[in-house]
């Protein structure tokens, strides 16, 4: 029944494998169909509660075969099955029930997410919905926005009437702790502010009533198991697919040259 | 249907033109001359991406069309590194994926440039495309020699290139969806945003994550259930690939940047 080494497949794995199988049949048919249903439908369904009941069985089985063999032998296995169990981990600690459970159990209030419009020369802490600018909260700091600035492509033959297309958008800010200036930064798309456990990215603007930034409010909570996650994935998965083979050959080709 | 009359376009049909070559050469046996006009319509292909990239100032990755010169350009030298787990078989196969790719890069695809959007300008663009056109050209292979296995209705030979190529590219498929959602991170705000190209990129690589469990299950390896689901993976790819440009109209995302 052990396994040994080779092709002998015992119960036990066997029998994981083709849950681990079943769960990825389940999770290429649910993705596909979140891709024909759009972002926002598909981050429901798998936000949903049966969603998450998958994750976290899906979560079980991974940390369930860490202690079986051949994974728990093989450190690019074990990192290829350990990685998963973090991001998952880091994805609900970053997720709005995971704040919620958060700030019951730390007697903190912290917002997962929300949006910070601010009127370029003013301040602003409110934190609001995105879509329909209701007020979540305030954060624990606040942000001025001393400077907005738009460029463009230059004007092309290919745009003959209106203004050519946007090249990058910038917000020059300030961040004020209990009225106190305490940093300043330039945010950009790809370049997100940190601060006080958020990242401040820079998301939309407007001119009217007058120039306005929007700046998307995200809490950084479990963003670093994710990130450990991923940097499991990759290692593990180079050293399974890549060096793997290459210590084999190596091996072989020294076998044969002695 | 269009002809480029440019010199871009002079190259992409002197690139067609040598594996057209070679892929004559091949079926009549001369595989020293196949290798040689293979290698001929690498360096052009090679052309064609340089020329392209002075022309729009910007590594070519953008568009469809430029991503199919990409992927032309890659082929040459993989199908050099490859040509070993695969065979002589093989080498007329990759002649025949050079021609499909270089098809609607010569005769669909508009090779007008388009201006990029704020969110391209990452220093992770090119790692992140070139990571999955990487893995999208061994994977498509590694499929296809699946679709060849299924079709003689055999177990795979000793070799198991199916199975070599799908381990030689599914690192990269894991980088590219990783960098990816570190430049997502750093862009949107969130490392996951559920888009539909996200949700094919997922369905890729659980598909390929799936054959490498089912490999592991089956008695002595590359049997053909595995090889069905890696044929399935190379479908996955082709809809990944295409899908902001079949479909952007009515499911629109985040990775509609250009059309077609």
């Amino acid at each position: 029944m052990a396994f040994d080494g080779g092709r002998g497949v015992s119960t036990f794995r066997r029998l994981a494998l083709w849950v681990g199988l079943w769960f990825f049949a389940v999770l290429a048919i649910t993705s596909v169909g979140g891709a024909l249903m759009g972002a926002e439908r598909a981050s429901g369904m798998f936000g949903s509660t049966p969603g998450r009941l998958l994750w976290v069985l899906f979560a079980t089985l991974l940390l369930m075969v860490l202690f079986c063999k051949p994974v728990s032998r093989s450190p690019a296995l074990l990192a290829l099955h350990a990685a998963p169990v973090l991001i998952l981990a880091g994805a609900f600690l970053g997720s709005a029930p995971g704040h919620r459970v958060a700030d019951a159990l730390l007697h903190r209030q912290k917002a997962s997410e929300g949006a910070l419009l601010i009127f370029e020369g003013r301040a602003e802490n409110l934190l609001v919905e995105p879509d329909r600018g209701v007020p979540l909260g305030r954060l624990p700091f606040s942000v001025r926005l001393d400077r907005f600035t738009v460029e463009r492509y230059p004007p092309g033959p290919s745009d003959p009437q209106g203004e050519p297309p946007v090249r990058s958008y910038r917000s020059d800010v300030t961040v004020l702790l209990d009225g106190r200036p305490v940093q300043s930064a330039s945010i950009e798309v790809n370049r997100p502010l940190h601060f006080g456990g958020y990242h401040l990215y820079q998301s939309s603007y407007g001119t009217l009533p007058a120039t306005y930034t929007v700046l998307t409010v995200v809490s950084d909570s479990g963003l670093s198991l994710v990130y450990a996650g991923f940097i499991l994935l990759g290692a593990g998965v180079f050293w399974w697919g890549w060096g793997e083979p290459i210590l084999a050959h190596l091996r072989r080709r020294r076998g044969n040259g002695a | 249907m269009a002809l480029k009359a440019s010199l871009l376009g002079f190259l992409i049909y002197a690139t067609m033109a040598g594996w057209l070559g070679a892929l004559a050469a091949y079926a009549f046996g001369w595989r020293a001359k196949g290798r040689a006009l293979a290698l001929f319509a690498s360096a052009a292909a090679a052309a064609a991406f340089g020329a392209r990239w002075v022309g729009v100032g910007h590594v070519p990755m953008q568009s469809l069309f430029e991503v199919f010169l990409c992927l032309a350009l890659l082929l040459g030298p993989l199908s050099f590194l490859w040509r070993r787990w695969l065979g002589k078989e093989g080498e007329c196969t990759d002649a025949l994926i050079a021609l499909a790719i270089l098809f609607p890069a010569g005769f669909v695809f508009s090779e007008a440039p388009a201006q990029l959007p704020p969110a391209l300008f990452s220093p992770l663009f090119i790692p992140h495309v070139a990571a999955y056109l990487l893995a999208y050209v061994i994977l498509i292979r590694s499929s296809l020699a699946a679709g060849a296995q299924l079709l003689r209705r055999a177990d795979a030979p000793e070799a198991e290139p199916v199975y070599r190529l799908a381990r030689l590219g599914f690192p990269l498929l894991t980088l590219g969806l990783l960098l990816g959602a570190w430049w997502g991170k750093l862009a949107w705000g969130d490392y996951w945003n559920w888009d539909p190209k996200e949700l094919w990129s997922l369905t890729t690589w659980v598909v390929f994550a799936g054959y490498f469990h089912l490999h592991s299950l089956e008695e002595r390896g590359g049997g053909r259930l595995s090889a069905a689901v890696a044929l399935l993976g190379g479908v996955c790819i082709l809809i990944t690939l295409l899908w902001v440009n079949l479909a952007g109209r009515t499911f629109p995302g985040l990775h509609a940047y250009t059309g077609p």
